[in-house]
């Protein structure tokens, strides 16, 4: 008898159990504090910070001006660069494996697919404008660095866990074609109410046009070795379109005090310390009486103190050397990604370099770059003269300009922020001449995690050999 | 005489998916104690004597909310992180909250793991109880390991959650009691010891999985790792290169680009991750010995642990920033003892091997914070280590003394912990770990160690 009751019991049990049904227990496994889906504003607000800050302003930025020589390595890892000692698979690791392909690429994707036709917010186009931007901008400053990624199977999840590295000649194609395609998004009938959210513009349609056509001319003049006149072409007429003052600037201008909301490098300089100015940077300032050094660069006892790349002696401290200005480096200091000034140096470069070449729009467009960033670096206009009177810095025949000119103009004005930019145009131009006794990499190392999870299609490379659009071949 | 114990049991959770969430497990245990037979029943050499048998399968659900890829907020934790900076960029901001998808991928496809177990054993007591062995064998088979195995970035996820191997562990357990002296005096001598041998094994892991990631340790790259075929967890992490004698070998180029090597005469790292050593130990034991006498007690524990290493944090900083001993010596010039001297040919990344290593190198600051600082495998360290863990003195004080009063019983003792300990592990406690979950014991990085501790007391049972 017991042993029937307890059997029965049994039964009992397990129907009462079954009992629960499916559609419940998935309610019950339904996390209340991580949605399935999220609308785009949620997503908008990450990305237009993450991309400033991964892209633009962090890990990338902080090597890329070890190598291009605008800052010296004083400390850490930072020096460890400068003497190539850890030009190793961890390089790419913060960068790549967790920010820029597993957070910002999938988060773009997203919004691109909602907000585009069938997405489940079909119609807010300027919301898939400026994330087909972003992703362009991330792309291409990702193949810049790396050379050939991961592209057209690249954050498919459970889809393809290991996408093939595609060519950079193919992503330049398709993320330059990408630009205009977000030209025309941004001017499609729209449903968007983006705001605030978007830290960059926020949510101004005209104002990323203008970013979309200014980033085509830096990029599509990034192929000059590839194809000198058509590139050239290509930038300028994409230029036309592009930012028409300072004010239209493509810059992340929303930092703030608190905590963790300070500008990067401000960060950087508060708490880690690596950078020291660099002799190279220094002595292109020096050599043409520039009046930007005394608001770019600390003195050292009453002198300023330069490390040379690659043999500097320790100092955190920053006892030793020179180091970068609480003028340029503050809490709240702006992060550009890209100005009118680069636009304008792209441009005199490509009138010299298209196939009729036209030395006084040349001059023009750089004498209006140089104005640019003199003022945006904070020159007095009488000094400012001063320094454009001398011929070596601005000639008074057209004739006179050189490309040298406008890259050293350039590469100055891409200090110190726009140093992940200064480390591709030294590749593709050779400007300025390194003097770090060790030989200086060409393209980041691809990370551990691809490594060892994407084996069979990482590309055998050194970070030593160049990119495509660098000596013309992909690996 | 013969217990036989036998159990059924079905779950239905909620955390699994749909379709997966029902899973049924039994149990059969067989007891024997043969000396309850007729024939051993008069015999004083073993009067008991048990052995047993036991198979049982167990299943198990995953973690909570782990079937469907969701979005989280980017707050706190979940913020923008250079992984350089200390602080991260949080949300909401201005105040627009942010969400990101999740960078783990999870599915619809999960199972419950499902681990079966088999153990024998025996308990056997001698000469009235002066002597007993308890001995057990066991083999755990574990099917279906849920994972978050490691991903190719570009998938857009960093690892994913999955049915991703399959474990074994298998393991001996004695415990053996003794009592040498037990005199009509009141004079007692026991010994107690125990011995545990455990070895866990990865299978197997599913196609296409070569390492499954089961600790992290932040701060640093290393990580501990479910590797096919190998030992469970193991370290993985950079190392140094090595010759066909397994010999360290230091760079050899004097000149880089014409430019003098700071590096010269120091270690070379490797290109790859390599699996730098097993987390677990070999086998420990622990002997205790307690002497009674009229009243008195007095206990000594030992713990030896043989085997196993750990990554120190805590010995990678100590060097890095000149803080241990042995960066002391900064200025004398020394030839690396064992090592062989070469280079990676930049081409091929193969390793030229110049044989025997002559070249004398001052232990510097680029030694220390560049070169070892990088390679992972510098700060692993073996745990075997003997420790007295514990020491107690007590006195029962005689039934006699109250015994008219309402207490039934009062002892007083002293006692010390974590009394010292012999180890060649550098600096530090190897019980130390800051990892969680799986990683435990693979990592330490600056965390608390085991503390010393005396004490002491009076217990009044009334």
């Amino acid at each position: 008898m017991k042993k029937h009751i307890s059997i029965f019991s049994l039964l009992l049990l397990m129907l009462f159990t079954f009992s629960c049904s499916d559609e419940i227990m998935d309610e019950i496994d339904t996390d209340p504090n991580n949605p399935t889906d999220v609308p785009i504003s949620m997503l908008m607000s990450g990305c237009t910070a993450a991309t400033p800050y991964w892209v633009t302003g962090t890990t990338l930025a902080w090597f890329s001006s070890i190598f291009v020589e605008q800052t010296a390595g004083a400390h850490g890892q930072m020096r460890d660069a400068d003497r190539r000692a850890n030009i190793n698979s961890q390089l790419s690791e913060n960068s790549w494996a967790f920010q820029i392909y597993p957070r910002l690429l999938p988060d773009l994707k997203i919004i691109i697919e909602k907000g585009s036709e069938d997405g489940s917010e079909d119609g807010k186009w300027i919301d898939v404008g400026i994330a087909k931007i972003l992703q362009a901008y991330t792309f291409l400053a990702s193949t810049d660095t790396w050379g050939r990624i991961p592209f057209s199977e690249a954050t498919l999840g459970a889809e393809n866990r290991k996408p093939v590295y595609d060519t950079q000649e193919s992503i330049y194609t398709a993320m330059l074609n990408q630009l205009d395609e977000a030209v025309a998004d941004l001017q499609k009938e729209n449903i968007s109410t983006t705001g605030g959210e978007d830290y960059i513009y926020g949510g101004d349609s005209d104002a990323w046009i203008l970013a979309a056509y200014s980033l085509k001319a830096r990029y599509a003049n990034r192929l000059s070795n590839i194809d000198a006149t058509g590139s050239a072409a290509d930038a300028l007429a994409a230029a036309a379109n592009g930012f028409a003052s300072m004010e239209d600037d493509f810059t992340f201008d929303n930092w703030s005090n608190d905590l963790g909301h300070e500008n990067t490098w401000f960060q950087e300089e508060n708490e880690r310390r690596h950078h020291a100015i660099s002799v190279t940077f220094y002595d292109i300032l020096d050599g043409l009486n520039d009046p930007r050094i005394p608001l770019f660069i600390t003195q050292v006892n009453g002198e300023y103190v330069p490390a040379q790349n690659g043999t500097s002696e320790e100092d955190q401290a920053g006892t030793i050397y020179s180091r970068m200005s609480t003028n340029v480096i503050y809490a709240t200091a702006p992060l550009p990604i890209m100005t009118y000034a680069e636009l304008k140096f792209v441009e005199a470069e490509c009138h010299l370099r298209k196939s009729a070449p036209d030395a006084a729009a040349a001059l023009a467009a750089y004498e209006a770059g140089l104005d640019a960033a003199l003022v945006q670096a904070g020159v007095e206009t009488a000094s400012a003269e001063v320094y454009m009177a001398q011929p070596e810095v601005l000639p008074i025949d057209a004739e006179n300009l050189t490309t040298d000119m406008i890259y050293t103009q350039k590469y100055i004005h891409l200090w110190p922020y726009g140093s992940v930019e200064a480390f591709a145009e030294w590749r593709r131009t050779g400007f300025p001449t390194l003097t770090n006794p060790f030989e200086a990499p060409r393209r980041f190392p691809y990370p551990q995690n691809e490594i060892s999870g994407n084996a069979e299609n990482v590309p055998t490379v050194t970070a030593y050999n160049g990119v495509w659009w660098d000596d013309g071949t992909e690996d | 005489m013969l217990f036989l114990t036998v159990t059924g049991r079905n779950d239905v959770v909620s955390n699994m998916p749909s379709g997966n969430r029902s899973y049924f497990y039994p149990s059969v245990s067989l007891g024997f104690i043969f000396t309850e037979l007729e024939f051993m029943q008069d015999q004083q050499v073993l009067p008991f004597g048990k052995i047993r048998a036991s198979y049982s399968q167990m299943g198990q659900a995953g973690a909570l909310y782990a079937t469907r890829t969701l979005f989280t907020s980017k707050e706190e934790s979940e913020g923008l992180s250079s992984g350089f900076l200390d602080n991260e960029f949080a949300f909401p901001y201005q105040s627009y909250p942010a969400f990101t998808l999740q960078s783990t991928l999870l599915s619809d496809g999960l199972r419950p793991q499902n681990v079966t177990s088999y153990e024998i054993g025996a308990d056997l007591r001698f000469y009235q109880n002066r002597v007993g062995i308890d001995y057990s064998y066991y083999y755990v088979n574990a099917t279906d390991q849920i994972f978050s195995v490691p991903l190719a970035a570009s998938s857009g996820f960093r690892s994913e959650y999955r049915n991703a191997g399959e474990l074994e562990s298998k393991g001996h357990e004695v415990v053996l009691s003794i009592v040498p002296i037990r005199s009509s005096g009141g004079f007692e001598w026991e010994i107690l010891t125990n011995f545990s041998q455990n070895k866990n094994m990865v299978l197997e892991l599913a196609p296409g999985v070569e390492r499954a990631q089961t600790g992290y340790n932040n701060f640093t790259s290393v990580g501990a790792y479910a590797y096919s075929g190998h030992p469970y967890p193991v370290i993985f992490g950079s190392s140094y290169v090595r010759d066909d004698q397994n010999r360290i070998v230091v760079d050899s180029r004097e000149t880089v680009a014409g430019e003098p090597n700071p590096f010269y005469g120091m270690p070379l790292q490797g290109g790859e991750e390599i699996i730098l050593g097993k987390v677990n130990p070999d086998w420990d034991a622990s002997l205790t010995n307690i002497l009674r006498y009229k009243g008195f007690t007095f206990t000594a524990q030992l713990y030896y642990s043989k085997g196993g290493y750990l990554s120190s944090g805590l010995n990678r900083l100590l060097r890095n920033y000149g803080a241990a001993a042995e960066t002391e010596d900064r200025e004398t010039f020394q030839v690396l003892p064992n090592t062989a001297k070469g280079y990676l040919d930049p081409a091929t990344g193969d390793l030229v091997n110049e044989g025997d290593n002559d070249i004398e190198i001052q232990k510097n600051e680029d030694y220390w914070s560049t070169v070892e600082w990088n390679i992972t495998e510098s700060a692993i360290f073996d745990k075997t280590m003997l420790r007295l863990k514990e020491v107690v003195i007590s006195y029962d004080m005689p039934q006699s003394w109250f015994n008219n009063i309402f207490i039934s019983s009062i002892s007083i003792f002293a006692n010390g912990r974590n009394l010292a300990l012999w180890t060649d592990y550098p600096n530090f406690d190897p019980e130390s770990s800051t990892a969680e979950g799986n990683g435990i014991g693979a990592f330490e990085y600056v965390s608390l160690p085991n503390t010393k501790s005396f004490g002491g007391g009076l217990k009044i049972t009334f």
